[in-house]
């Protein structure tokens, strides 16, 4: 199925690495223009250029996500560049680990700071330009954390909790202007940070049998950690004409580890 | 500069090291109704100038307008510091440098394009305590000979314009007797104004200056004649 995304133009934060990166590629490989930015634009530019994803297509450009004026900056250039912009995703802020009995007020503002900032400077930013989009599309990235609590990752479950009703305020607000925003949560997906906790645990079982073991403890139904390109699939669908009757919803990419039904 | 190329119909790009200033400017062009944009670059950071290249895409037309001038000069030749000559000629002379050499592939691919690079007809006067200054200013004017020579066949054209001492925020800084010095031996008894450089830029990025490359334009009432 086409996605009709071809010659569209997508926002993506946080586009140096895992998800954001993956999402980069699949936009491209889609035939859309791609804008992305990162604080860093030489390790930017380095990821970009490693999946090859470099050329006409793509703006990259620098800038902090928590500035509005470099995010406004950043969708100016995009929209000079390609014309316009037809949708944003919304992927910056790793977890904290910390349990609640070490974690400071200080953590949880930080990190609600960083995720509401990120939303609301770029989807702000990118609006003008979305209204002037027949196929206006807004994806935040976050975690089954936000609906699913750890004891491990309380501050982080906090704020996406927080990130998940944002963005479906947002998608009410926006309905009526023909602006979907949705949520895709993530469950256990590797982009590398499991690769080297194995290689850290220095256990002696294959990364196969670690990874197994470590799937059931969890309980991921699917028995192994997703990956980037797995979430990239759901978040393109989502930007895409195709999905134009979904909005406010949340998506779960996650092999099953979400308990709850609704 | 950017306002006169906006009002001649140029979609122009701001960049600047100072974000601040880039935004108010860029604001109050746009405010004007002016199709400019801005894009934050550090020409002394190869990363920052390569997003910069990635940032704006093909260009028809390249200023290479940033200069460190104010808080540099006061400093006979013995006296300024090694670390003080390499911080400025970082700026000032490789600085021009490297954003053609990020920005020139793209005008290469599309066999046109016009680079213009701002001197300093300081640099042909030899004015006394700003010898780095000088040296990097006389550098641009020698770097756009050797580029338009290696740009030539590709369609671009390479030329500098040196304005004299002009009414600028840096040149507040200068002396009054240099401004006097200017005054009384300017062919045309009046200060410079920044406006007085943009019809030369304007003219060498303009479809009338196609054949007029590798030259120095020097823009300054007539107090060095050229």
């Amino acid at each position: 199925m086409d996605l009709q995304l071809s010659g569209r133009t997508v926002l993506v934060t946080g586009g140096s690495s895992g998800v954001g990166l993956a999402t980069v590629a699949a936009l491209l490989a889609e035939g859309a223009n791609v804008v992305t930015f990162a604080r860093r634009h030489d390790v930017l530019e380095k990821a970009l250029a490693d999946i090859g994803a470099r050329g006409d297509r793509v703006l990259a450009a620098s800038g902090d996500v928590r500035s509005a004026r470099d995010v406004q900056r950043v969708v100016d250039a995009g929209v000079r560049r390609f014309g316009g912009l037809d949708g944003v995703v919304n992927n910056a802020g790793q977890s904290r680990m910390k349990p609640l009995a070490e974690a400071t007020l200080a953590d949880f503002t930080d990190e609600l700071d960083l995720k509401f900032a990120s939303v609301l400077n770029t989807t702000r930013a990118a609006l003008p330009h979305l209204r002037e989009s027949e196929v206006a599309s807004v994806v935040t990235i976050n975690a089954v954390l936000a609906r699913q609590p750890e004891t491990r990752l309380v501050t982080s479950a906090a704020a996406r909790a927080g990130l998940l009703n944002l963005t479906k305020s947002m998608s009410i607000e926006y309905a009526a202007e023909g602006i979907r925003v949705n949520s895709v949560c993530l469950g256990l997906i590797d982009t590398g940070q499991w690769r080297r906790r194995y290689e850290e645990s220095g256990t002696a079982q294959t990364y196969a049998e670690w990874e197994r073991d470590l799937a059931a403890d969890r309980g991921i139904g699917l028995g192994r950690f997703g990956t980037a390109d797995e979430v990239a699939a759901m978040v393109v669908t989502l930007l895409s004409p195709r999905a134009s009757y979904v909005t406010g919803a949340a998506l779960d990419v996650c092999g099953g580890v979400a308990r709850y039904v609704a | 500069m950017s306002r006169r190329l906006a009002a001649a119909g140029a979609r122009v790009w701001l960049a600047d090291v100072r974000t601040d200033w880039l935004d108010d400017a860029v604001a109050k062009l746009r405010a004007d109704g002016h199709d400019v944009a801005g894009v934050p670059v550090d020409v002394t950071d190869h990363a920052s100038v390569r997003a910069l290249a990635d940032t704006v895409g093909p260009l028809y037309g390249l200023v290479n307008n940033a200069a460190r001038a104010d808080g540099v000069g006061g400093k006979p030749v013995h006296e300024i510091t090694p670390e003080e000559w390499d911080s400025l000629m970082a700026v000032n002379l490789r600085g021009p440098w490297l954003v053609s050499r990020e920005v020139a592939p793209a005008m290469i691919a599309a066999g046109r394009g016009r680079i213009v690079n701002i001197g300093s007809d300081a640099a042909l006067y030899g004015s006394p305590r700003l010898a780095h200054y000088i040296a990097a200013k006389g550098g641009v004017a020698a770097l756009t000979r050797a580029m338009a020579r290696d740009l030539g066949p590709h369609g671009i054209t390479v030329n500098t314009v040196s304005p004299g001492l002009t009414g600028t925020e840096a040149a507040a800084q200068i002396p009054e007797a240099r401004h006097q010095l200017y005054r009384d031996h300017r062919a045309l008894n009046r200060d410079q104004q920044p406006d007085d450089v943009v019809g030369a830029v304007a003219f060498l990025l303009g479809p009338e200056a196609g054949y007029l490359t590798g030259q120095q334009v020097v823009v300054n009432g007539g107090f060095v004649l050229n």
